[in-house]
């Protein structure tokens, strides 16, 4: 397993990947700091450290949906699954290397945020306030969304042979996933099971900013998180039996 | 203890039979081609072997363990290099081989590698650079990480230039004295023929025949093949004594035995009848020759 995730940090230490995203999180969380605490009056009444990294968040979010999407189809559009799994390491292993691949990234991507947020903080924001709280908060509302999420637009890339589909689609799931939640929000009035839809749990993210969402979802920000998890580990493991029955 | 035993494999895609109680063994430091049309089956049975796809029925030991779909050990013996090389484009060779080093090979051994495969003098260019024969070479290189026991390679030639493709089969039979075990399949039949020890035939996905080398060719006729003065008339003359010749090359040509029972016969009937005979030759079939007689009498068996 070792080797595995060796092989899997070699292959993204010498791609664009983490450097590009890295240099759009630093830039975007920055540009947000600026705007946060010098854009006038009423932007800069907020102490705002929060949605600055909130701001950078969202782009670790874009990008980890596109480090998902690819992480499985990129070795079958690139032909290199033929070394992938022609070793000793059983596909579940391949997979599980790759999804603590997925969660290093993460990591190093908020590292990246917190750090922008912080240098944002000490450049543009006079009273030098840095709300823990707020930071906190978008962070573990992030990874319940994230692992939700992300275990959706694998199972779905999962399906596609060629990596720039399966990102595209993951992107595109990423939004209509908010339109199609709507819509379901309405049918849970008549319907009020829809409400365990996956979709539903989505609104995690939203909830854990905005508590009064619960009105929207129906459910309490616990049962979203134990429900997101549930969710979650279903889709993993559907990606798993889908992933080990590919043939090359 | 064999280092490849395929015992009774069949495979399935969808309700299609691919593959029909296929089995052959390997001994160590032997290399066996794998020969056949395109489609017969001998990339399916390669990837079965390496477990990229999965086969219905029948059993696969490498080094005399069982592979299953979750018992894979046995596959750290095995280098592998199927269809065609895919080594990561964004990585330098050298970077390509230090990323499928399990941590068995030594930068030494690595630079060995790099050094028999001929991939030294662009191993630091980026693999997207290279030309389909460097993509081969690498391809070969990555495959002899973890020093395997057993090396399956599929039409490891395509893309070489004839000095290539010589150093490549000298490779192959210095790995085979060191040892290690070579599957290999190739169109190149010419070059095949050069290194292989044992042949496996598969048409339509069954096994047609297994051979060692020397028996293989040595199955195949010896023909005979005579100018005459008369061609019309030599024609006629063995035709009517029911010894089928044929006309190649401008020359007639006859099927014979080892003893020259034929040639022999030929020489006094045409002698007889006043034929000049202008030139004689015996000709051995070759590989290729062997093996198109072979698919020629199976689909005809087939046809039946």
């Amino acid at each position: 397993m070792l080797t595995l995730i060796r092989q899997e940090l070699y292959k993204q230490l010498h791609g664009k990947f983490y450097i590009g995203w890295s240099i759009v999180v630093l830039a975007i969380t920055l540009l947000s700091g600026y705007f946060y605490h010098n854009g006038g009056t009423a932007l800069s009444t907020i102490n705002a450290s929060g949605r600055v990294f909130g701001n950078g968040l969202s782009m670790v979010l874009i990008a980890m949906i596109v480090f998902a999407s690819s992480l499985l189809t990129k070795d079958f559009s690139n032909n290199t699954v033929k070394y992938l799994f022609a070793r000793q390491f059983s596909r579940g292993k391949i997979l599980i290397s790759k999804l603590i691949t997925t969660v290093l990234m993460f990591v190093y991507l908020v590292i990246i945020t917190f750090i922008a947020t912080a240098i944002a903080n000490v450049l543009f924001n006079e009273n030098r306030a840095f709300l823990w709280h707020d930071i906190f908060g978008y962070l573990i509302g992030m990874a319940f969304y994230l692992f939700l999420m992300l275990s959706i637009v694998l199972l779905i890339s999962n399906i596609f042979k060629s990596n720039a589909v399966a990102i595209a689609f993951g992107i595109v799931f990423y939004f209509v996933s908010n339109v199609i939640n709507v819509f379901l929000n309405i049918l849970v009035d008549k319907m009020e099971w829809i409400k365990y839809n996956p979709l539903n749990f989505l609104n995690i993210l939203k909830q854990y900013s905005v508590p009064e969402y619960s009105q929207l979802s129906r459910l309490s920000v616990t049962q979203l998180e134990v429900g997101s998890i549930i969710w979650g580990i279903i889709f993993l493991l559907i990606t798993y039996v889908v992933y080990n029955r590919r043939n090359v | 203890m064999k280092t490849l035993e395929v015992q009774s494999l069949n495979k399935f895609f969808g309700r299609k039979q691919a593959l029909f109680d296929v089995s052959f063994d390997i001994e160590p430091g032997t290399i066996l081609g794998l020969i056949g049309p395109n489609g017969a089956g001998k990339s399916t049975i390669m990837k079965s072997i390496v477990g990229l796809t999965d086969y219905n029925s029948g059993s696969i030991k490498i080094d005399g363990k069982e592979l299953t779909k979750n018992k894979r050990s046995s596959l750290e013996n095995v280098g592998s290099m199927i269809e065609s090389p895919a080594p990561y484009l964004n990585l330098t060779g050298r970077q390509n081989l230090k990323l499928f080093n399990d941590g068995s090979t030594t930068a030494e051994e690595m630079q060995e590698i790099m050094d028999e495969t001929q991939i030294t003098e662009f191993a630091d260019r980026k693999a997207k650079k290279y030309s389909l024969g460097m993509k081969q070479r690498l391809g070969i290189a990555i495959s002899l990480l973890n020093h395997p026991k057993l090396l399956i390679l599929d039409e490891p030639m395509n893309g070489l230039d004839p000095q290539s493709t010589h150093d490549l089969r000298d490779l192959l039979v210095k790995l085979s004295k060191r040892g290690i075990s070579i599957l290999i399949s190739s169109h190149l039949l010419d070059e095949l023929s050069r290194i292989a020890d044992y042949y496996v035939v598969i048409n339509h996905g069954k096994v047609i025949k297994k051979s060692d080398a020397k028996s293989f060719l040595s199955d195949g006729l010896k023909n005979i093949r005579i100018e005459v003065s008369d061609m019309d008339k030599a024609m006629n003359i063995l035709s009517s004594e029911g010894l089928s010749p044929v006309i190649y090359d401008k020359k007639i040509e006859i099927s014979d035995n080892d003893e020259g029972t034929a040639l022999s016969q030929v020489i006094e009937l045409l002698s007889q009848s006043e034929v000049q005979i202008l030139d004689v030759t015996r000709h051995q079939e070759d590989l290729e020759e062997s093996l198109l007689k072979i698919l020629s009498e199976d689909n005809s068996k087939e046809a039946k």
